[in-house]
């Protein structure tokens, strides 16, 4: 890791840790915390991926996955991950930048966005369900797949048709639809698949489920000594230490294959390292929540205690940008059938395929 | 505060490559002239021929310094030939645990003598350890052990029994671990190591067969055996210290992830293409859980390299890997009725790895430090106890 990345991460560590108290998270589930969201983009972190000229620092997607670690861990309840794929791909397009939060519309693999005509009549069909932060993005930046690459459209939350829905979590997750809207700015992009962009976003969930897993993590070890029972601190207690051990050793191997993934996206492979964390921080996300309520008891169960901003998050997440069933499906096809002495060797070169 | 533990990215340099396609050259060589044929059976075999070519080839001691029989190669390339070497199955059982555990150890705590005396044999292939620990009445409690060593003219007299002794019966000394002092306030204190000549007269290595039939382990009653005093290892009393620098070798390493892989690489062939979506979604988590865990041990690898002993992040990957085996046997298990495998015609091979695997993995969580026990290391790296 850079110097530069040390110190944004150590920046965003305390200015995420300041603005997330329980009472911001709490109201922003009801609405978009627009003063938090000036403080995050002043610090520069939204546009991170984009280029200098375009506003950002060019950072690597290493760096970013550093950062939204951070923010994951303090439930940072804003379109961040969103909006570095969207500067990213804008800065790629040479878009014009657009402040404030912006989302990304990808459509399902079974349902793309179509660009209809041609020219300056070209028009834009489609629908989807739970596009993250639909309703308070300046703009939202609709992915459309052509035969090498992909197209960028542009355009206003306030043109699609729309119903306002959340995750479980209280992440705006809006149903957005289109039948024919002329979309504002239209740029092409020859060298980044639709694929691509799903692996960004989804590796960037993967990142954000690390932080988070960590702070449950630390609830756990905060909260068990605290806790006496029997006379003793929960924590003395034999039963507890071996559930919490599990506990760690899960979130360790995720962060561990998540930051891999964050240094080899790039790569012909990345996809495939993408998948492989994917895979392994959903089975830590379903450890580890079960875990951490377990050793709370009734108090982790209440709104009031931090727990919840964090489990909720994670349950959400393990789905969000491709399914953990449908990550794993892609790790399993990649081999299967391989000859039995051929799979050590294709195993053992996912991730150094430059 | 964060208690996060961390594993630093790691990569193996390039120039690994080229070794790696090395061995597994070798290993094709070996299957296509018969010598060394398709494992049927997970886990490690003795083969003191596959052994002798492989120190011809300079894989085994291959950190050590060259003076002492080594081929002062990195940490990093032991790694990836002991990747290449597990994942093909090969014999490695004669000679793996002095390579492992007992060169490291002598390198890092004998003397001179002990070093030329026993490193060159042990990287030719021809002088084996195994490792004497437990015992009839300490397992995990270790610190409880009983065999001890009374001072006598020039050396010690041991008294004692050790137990599942791996491959003692095929191994020329044994790193006994037993009492020099009795037990006083702190128990670690007084316990040393001694390097006991298994064909010393007063030494009986009797074979214990195990679940699956097989003569892996023993036991070795030692009844007043002679050790002369220019064969204790380190210091005397220093003992307990030295055995847990030695464990982070034992459970860092890919044995730990890769002692079923045989089972997971005939069944992913037997599979085909064409196997389900939901079989492509069990084996893809198990791939999952496998290279998440090859991140963990090249970041150890690369710890161990750079001179610190990762106990605790050795302790996770034991605990999550043996898991990790266990688990994989299930899924196997599952998969070859749910995908409707010929495990008794065409795919017989596979039927035969899962029902070896079967009967090993309930043991991987228990060899080597049982998993109760790694969390519990793991729980006091978290400040609970
Ligand atoms: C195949 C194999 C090869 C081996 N090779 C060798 C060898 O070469 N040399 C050698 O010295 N030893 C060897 N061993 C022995 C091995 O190190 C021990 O089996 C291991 O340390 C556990 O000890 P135990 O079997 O006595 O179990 P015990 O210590 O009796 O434990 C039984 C169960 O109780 C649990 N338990 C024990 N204490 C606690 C506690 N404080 N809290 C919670 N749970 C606890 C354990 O986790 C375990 O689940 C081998 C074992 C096997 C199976």
């Amino acid at each position: 890791m850079s110097e530069n990345t040390t110190m944004l991460i150590e920046a965003a560590g305390k200015m995420f840790a300041d603005l997330c108290t329980r009472q911001a998270l709490d109201a922003a589930e009801s609405a978009f915390p627009q003063t938090m969201w000036a403080d995050i983009e002043a610090g520069g972190f939204p546009a991170m991926l984009a280029s200098e000229s375009d506003g950002g620092i060019a950072a690597a997607p290493s760096d970013a996955v550093a950062v939204l670690r951070v923010a994951g861990r303090h439930s940072v309840p804003l379109p961040l991950a969103e909006t570095m794929v969207a500067r990213w791909l804008m800065s790629e397009a040479s878009v014009a930048p657009i402040a404030g939060p912006l989302t990304i519309a990808l459509g399902s693999e079974t349902q793309r966005w179509q660009l209809k005509g041609r020219g300056r009549n070209r028009t834009l069909h489609g629908r989807e369900d739970a596009v993250a932060w639909a309703r308070d993005a300046k703009s939202i930046v609709v992915i459309v797949p052509k035969a090498k690459g992909v197209v960028l459209c542009m355009v206003e939350p306030s043109r699609f048709e729309s119903e306002a829905r959340r995750n479980i979590a209280g992440e705006p997750r809006d149903r957005i639809a289109a039948n024919g809207i002329v979309p504002g700015a239209v740029a092409a992009l020859d060298n980044i698949s639709i694929d691509k962009v799903l692996c960004m976003a989804a590796l960037f969930r993967a990142a954000l489920s690390v932080g988070a897993l960590g702070q449950v993590l630390d609830l756990c070890v905060k909260y068990t000594p605290e806790r006496i029972q029997f006379g003793r601190p929960l924590s003395r207690l034999q039963a507890i230490q071996q559930q919490l051990a599990v506990l760690a050793g899960s979130v360790a191997a995720s962060a561990a294959i998540t930051e891999a993934a964050g240094c080899t996206v790039n790569q012909l492979d990345g996809k495939l390292m993408v998948a492989v964390a994917r895979s392994r921080v959903a089975d830590a996300i379903d450890t580890a929540t079960g875990i951490a309520h377990q050793v709370h008891g009734a108090i982790g169960f209440a709104r009031e205690y931090m727990l919840h901003f964090s489990t909720r998050r994670l349950w959400a997440w393990r789905d969000e940008y491709g399914a953990a069933v449908a990550w794993r499906e892609f790790v399993g096809r990649t081999f299967v059938g391989t000859p039995a002495d051929e799979l050590w060797p294709a195993l053992a070169a996912v991730g150094s395929n430059g | 505060m964060t208690t996060e533990f961390h594993f630093p990215r790691a990569e193996l340099p390039e120039s690994i490559e080229k070794l790696r396609q090395e061995v597994r050259d070798f290993i094709a060589e070996e299957r296509r002239n018969g010598s060394t044929p398709r494992p049927k059976n997970v886990g490690m075999f003795v083969s003191f021929d596959f052994t002798r070519k492989l120190a011809e080839r300079g894989w085994i001691g291959m950190t050590w310094p060259k003076k002492y029989g080594g081929h002062e190669r990195s940490t990093l390339e032991r790694y990836a030939v002991t990747e290449e070497l597990l994942s093909a199955g090969a014999p490695v059982r004669a000679h793996w645990i002095p390579d492992r555990q007992t060169g490291p150890l002598l390198l890092k705590f004998g003397t001179e003598a002990q070093k030329l005396k026993y490193l060159p044999g042990i990287a030719a292939g021809t002088c084996i350890f195994s490792i004497g620990l437990s015992e009839p009445n300490s397992g995990s409690d270790l610190a409880s052990l009983r065999t001890r060593a009374d001072k006598v003219e020039g050396g010690w007299k041991i008294h004692g029994t050790k137990l599942w002794n791996s491959n003692s019966h095929n191994a020329h000394f044994m790193i006994t671990l037993c009492r020099t002092e009795p037990p006083g306030e702190d128990r670690h204190a007084g316990i040393s190591q001694l390097i006991v000549d298994l064909s010393s007269p007063g030494v009986t290595v009797r074979p214990i067969i195990n679940l699956a039939g097989e003569h892996d382990f023993n036991e070795v009653v030692l009844d007043g055996v002679f050790v002369a005093d220019d064969q204790v290892l380190g210091k005397v009393g220093n003992g307990w210290n030295q055995v847990s620098a030695e464990l982070a070798y034992e459970r860092s390493g890919p044995e730990r992830w890769l002692s079923a892989f045989r089972l997971l690489a005939e069944l992913t062939e037997s599979l085909g293409k064409k196997a389900s979506a939901s079989a492509c979604r069990q084996l893809g988590q198990m791939f999952s859980h496998l290279l998440s865990l090859r991140q963990m041990s090249i970041s150890i690898a690369v710890m161990l390299q750079s001179g610190s002993a990762p106990h605790l992040e050795a302790a996770i990957v034991k605990d999550l890997g043996t898991c990790f085996e266990q688990e994989m046997v299930r899924v196997a298990r599952d998969l070859v009725h749910a995908e409707g495998v010929d495990i008794h015609g065409r795919h017989r091979l596979v039927g035969e790895l899962l029902d070896h695997a079967q009967m090993w993995s309930v043991i991987y969580t228990v060899r080597g430090g049982a998993k109760e026990i790694m969390r519990g290391v793991i729980a006091r790296g978290l400040g609970l106890r």
